[in-house]
């Protein structure tokens, strides 16, 4: 099984394909088995890479709080992509994977041919934000006590993660198959070490309102953490392009993987072609007027 | 050349293909043939019916502004259809058309099986209504002032235009063309009966909580004041849908004919196989 250590930790990665390389980063309840569809259909014009998250076995489980962190999960994007020797890539996640992709192009953003966020933002709303941590840290002692099983029957239900079962139930239990073959551990250091102290999308304005990589947001209509942070990067990123994904909750890519692929493969084409610019600044007055003639 | 009688005022319609009907009701700034795309494609499945407005010839242009309303713009959608013996249709409305085809679903909801409505919102944000309402008049003078192709150069090239004139110029010249040869009395006042005057969509909530047409809201993620308009709706009623389309301003239509026949499309054809089903509320709304 191919490997990549990040930091002392091992990294599964699988790969499929040839070309520009698209490196794909997964969601809290997901592992890289939720990227199939994905690695299926831009495998015939991409090389593309997918890991498991450390915490996500066949990765590491390491037991220290301390090794889990966003900007450690940030960094193991680019540990994959040296171990790889992947210079550039186009980068794609899911949730907390998004988190990392968003915080990719902050941090790496020569490393970035473009990126795609999807689902991104949980826990940015300031008046929500004291709910969200009494539910991560609920959540992390479920994971401790009572185990995946337990805790799957709780996350599917979730009012974002529901769409998935009332559009595609056979997808549904594949996904949450796999969910329980995961570790408790892994997943509830997750929880306490990445998902509670990372900073929200809103404290970072600034630095997205400067950030130069042509990126794409993705959210679902009823996903109701993510669309306020999405409609707040679109506002304040000239890179960003936002898509609204109809009757669709938290795991666009699972729930919708062909309109999914669909419109990333335009996103891409546009990106790949050269012909991609940011947003007209004389898009952004609020009146149906231009300012000058 | 077909007319439709709505109270006395004709509306000029088109017609393509047979089956279950779809209408298409135009925005401010263009008229019918902004649904070329829509009539093309859809034909084949649908009988697709395109009607300018009141005010565009070669509809009529009644003289008083008192012939112009919210209210009248979504009966001349009735008008139309019973004038053509139809019952029910699809409704698939753009922007000043996205409202009629709302206000359509709240007063209509029998004749309506399912509503499309994109770019609606503009004048609805409480911060920026007297902006609005100063925009719309600055409007009305110049069309009546300047005439219609001068009228329109701040018009046609505002923030949620450029858009199309950056990513498909030949479709934009054809824009500003249908545009210039608008009825400047017409535009004056469509903006002052119709669009200064129109209910917010904020203020629809009661009626939209209790809406049960199937709806689907579009917008452009660059369409500034529709964006929270539609989130608005998507959150009040169980019955919406929303898309966002990345990189887009208002016509959504217009700019990504493409996209947006594929979505309306599946979005039809889930209405028409009887599958379609409203939000999981309250599970999918806590």
């Amino acid at each position: 099984m191919p490997y990549a250590s990040s930091r002392g930790v091992r990294l599964y990665y699988e790969e499929a394909g040839k070309g520009v390389p698209i490196v794909f980063v997964h969601e809290f309840s997901g592992d890289l088995r939720s990227w199939e569809p994905q690695m299926r259909h831009f495998s015939r014009r991409y090389r593309c890479v997918a890991f498991n998250a450390r915490g996500y076995p066949p990765s590491e489980v390491p037991a220290s709080p301390s090794k889990y962190a966003h900007a450690i999960a940030t960094d193991d994007i680019v540990s994959v992509m040296r171990r790889l020797g992947i210079a550039k890539a186009h980068i794609i996640g899911c949730s907390m994977g998004a988190y990392a992709t968003l915080q990719f192009g902050l941090r790496y953003p020569r490393r970035a041919l473009s990126l795609t966020a999807i689902g991104a933002g949980a826990g940015s709303d300031p008046a929500k934000r004291a709910q969200f941590l009494r539910n991560r840290a609920a959540m992390e002692r479920l994971f401790r006590e009572q185990g995946m099983k337990a805790a799957a029957s709780i996350l599917q239900r979730a009012p974002h993660r529901v769409q998935l079962e009332i559009k595609n139930p056979r997808g549904a239990r594949e996904f949450w198959k796999h969910f329980v073959e995961g570790s408790a551990l892994g997943h509830a250091l997750t929880l306490r070490g990445i998902q509670s102290r990372r900073p929200t999308l809103y404290s970072l304005g600034d630095r997205f309102a400067r950030m130069k990589v042509p990126n794409h947001i993705v959210v679902g209509d009823e996903d109701d953490g993510a669309l306020g942070p999405g409609l707040f990067i679109k506002r304040v990123c000239p890179a960003a392009r936002l898509t609204v994904v109809r009757a669709t909750g938290h795991l666009v890519s699972v729930e919708e993987p062909d309109l999914f692929n669909r419109i990333t493969e335009d996103f891409l084409n546009l990106v790949d072609s050269g012909r991609w610019r940011p947003r007209d600044p004389r898009s952004l007055n609020l009146s149906t007027m231009a300012r000058k003639t | 050349m077909p007319f439709a009688d709505s109270k006395g005022v004709q509306l000029y319609y088109e017609e393509a293909g047979t089956g279950f009907p779809i209408v298409f009701v135009h925005e401010f700034a263009h008229d019918l043939r902004s649904w070329e795309p829509q009539l093309r494609y859809f034909s084949r499945r649908y009988r697709c019916i395109a009607y300018n407005a009141r005010g565009y010839p070669p509809s009529d242009v009644p003289k008083s502004v008192s012939q112009y309303s919210q209210a009248i713009a979504t009966d001349d959608i009735a008008n139309v259809m019973r004038h053509l013996g139809i019952r029910k249709a699809h409704i698939v409305g753009c922007s000043m058309g996205g409202y009629a085809t709302l206000h359509f679903g709240l007063r209509y909801a029998g004749m309506a099986r399912s509503i499309t409505v994109i770019g609606a919102g503009y004048g609805s944000d409480p911060d920026k209504r007297a902006q609005f309402l100063r925009d719309t008049e600055v409007m009305a003078r110049r069309f009546e002032e300047l005439g219609t192709p001068e009228a329109i150069k701040v018009y046609q090239i505002g923030p949620a235009r450029v858009q199309l004139q950056n990513k498909d110029p030949r479709a934009f010249q054809e824009f500003c063309e249908a545009f210039a040869g608008h009825s400047p009395l017409g535009s004056a006042n469509t903006l002052r009966g119709v669009q200064a005057k129109r209910p917010t969509i904020y203020s629809l909530e009661r009626g939209l909580a209790r809406m049960k047409v199937p709806t689907h809201i579009l917008s452009g993620d660059e369409d500034n004041n529709c964006l929270e308009p539609g989130i608005f709706v998507k959150r009040v009623c169980p019955a919406v849908r929303l898309t966002v389309v990345p990189g887009t301003g208002h016509a959504v239509n217009v700019e990504e004919p493409d996209t947006f026949n594929r979505l309306t499309d599946d979005f039809l054809a889930l209405v028409d196989s009887g599958r379609w089903r409203p939000r999981v509320t309250p599970r999918s709304s806590s």
